[in-house]
């Protein structure tokens, strides 16, 4: 897992994929700023109309916009990434995995819109329904955090593994590559990275390199 | 608002039925037209469209001699015309080449490649099969 980790480091540095992580980083951000601005202001206007002059309107309106950044930055950025997935996964492949490049089939726009829209709505579905459980868990103080890091790690282990599968699997019936500790690993990592100020700018790529590296490499020791 | 509504859309209904009307007993009643015969073409054929797309240099543009050297000795070459296809394969992918004359006369060179998985047939990465088959 951790060699599989520094070989994604270093396909991040490869010059094929650099274009492919600026424009997808662009639209990210893009995105982001765009809704991120609607949210506050709608939100401020709510709690001006709703709690005119106080001080504790503000308060909740930063927290909630924190977690509701931080889900959003985590949602968008995976959804970029599937949108681009067939460039992404291929710019890998072609470097260390040439054989593996000429197998993988194309998804094509359609499907990976589909993929990308997929992805965003089971992502806002389950931390939506982690969120009260999460608040429950708040008097704890680690509970919370660690309640969307679990729900986290499982669905971008999932949704990092299903981006390389899905080009390579034989028919849509056979097993998955990853053991599910390899993928609550890939996961878990990238789920950690994608809070963390810069480096969730590059932990949605790392995350496919990780998984095309982890899945390749299988393979290989199977063949 | 609905009060302006309502003589608008029957005046658009009166109107609409009136052109229908006009239309329908003429058309049936006026001659047949002759159908034209249509003439073989003498202007010379018009330039093969050529695809561009990055990672297939030495591939679109070349001609056969070429495309051998490259992938090694064809698996088929079919004939169409003054064009070619030429298929090349390996054990990721096939790859399907067509050539045609850049003039009329002359040598065809490779505008179009196709690239699909050997196992079944999806469509993958031209540049990426090219890779593929040439570092055999």
């Amino acid at each position: 897992m951790a060699s599989a980790f520094l070989r994604a480091l270093s396909s991040l540095a490869d010059r094929h994929l650099l274009p492919i992580w600026l424009k997808s980083l662009a639209l990210t951000l893009l995105v982001f700023a765009v809704l991120a601005g609607a949210g506050w202001y709608g939100l401020s206007a709510l709690i001006d109309r709703l709690w005119p002059n106080d001080g504790l309107g503000d308060a909740v309106a930063v927290l909630v916009v924190v977690l509701a950044g931080w889900l959003l930055w985590r949602i968008l950025a995976l959804a970029v990434l599937q949108f681009f997935a067939d460039e992404v996964v291929l710019a890998v492949e072609s470097r260390d995995y040439p054989e593996m490049a000429a197998r993988a089939r194309k998804l094509g726009l359609h499907e990976e819109g589909l993929k990308a829209v997929a992805g965003a709505g089971r992502a806002l579905l389950y931390n939506l329904i982690a969120l009260p459980i999460a608040l429950v868990l708040a008097v704890t103080g680690v509970g919370a955090p660690l309640v969307f890091l679990a729900v986290n790690a499982v669905l971008l282990g999932r949704e990092l593994q299903d981006m390389v599968w899905l080009r390579h699997r034989p028919s849509p019936d056979s097993p998955p590559p990853l053991s599910g500790v390899e993928r609550l690993l890939l996961g878990g990592v990238i789920a950690v990275l994608l809070t963390v100020p810069v480096a969730n700018f590059v932990a949605p790529f790392l995350g496919a390199a990780c998984a095309v590296h982890l899945i390749h490499r299988k393979g290989r020791s199977l063949a | 608002m609905t009060g302006k509504l309502i003589p608008l859309a029957s005046l658009t209904i009166l109107l609409s039925a009136c052109a229908s009307g006009g239309a329908g007993p003429g058309s049936a009643k006026g001659p047949v037209a002759r159908v034209p015969v249509r003439v073989p073409a003498s202007a010379p054929p018009p330039r093969p469209r050529v695809l561009a797309a990055p990672g297939l240099d030495g591939v679109i543009g070349a001609r056969i001699p070429e495309l051998i050297d490259q992938f090694g000795p064809a698996r088929l070459e079919v004939w169409e015309g003054d064009a070619r296809k030429l298929q090349f394969t390996g054990s990721a992918c096939v790859l399907d080449i067509y050539l045609y004359p850049p003039a009329p006369g002359r040598e065809p060179e490779a505008t179009y490649v196709e690239a699909r998985r050997a196992s079944d047939g999806q469509d993958v990465d031209r540049a990426a099969c090219v890779a593929a088959l040439r570092g055999r």
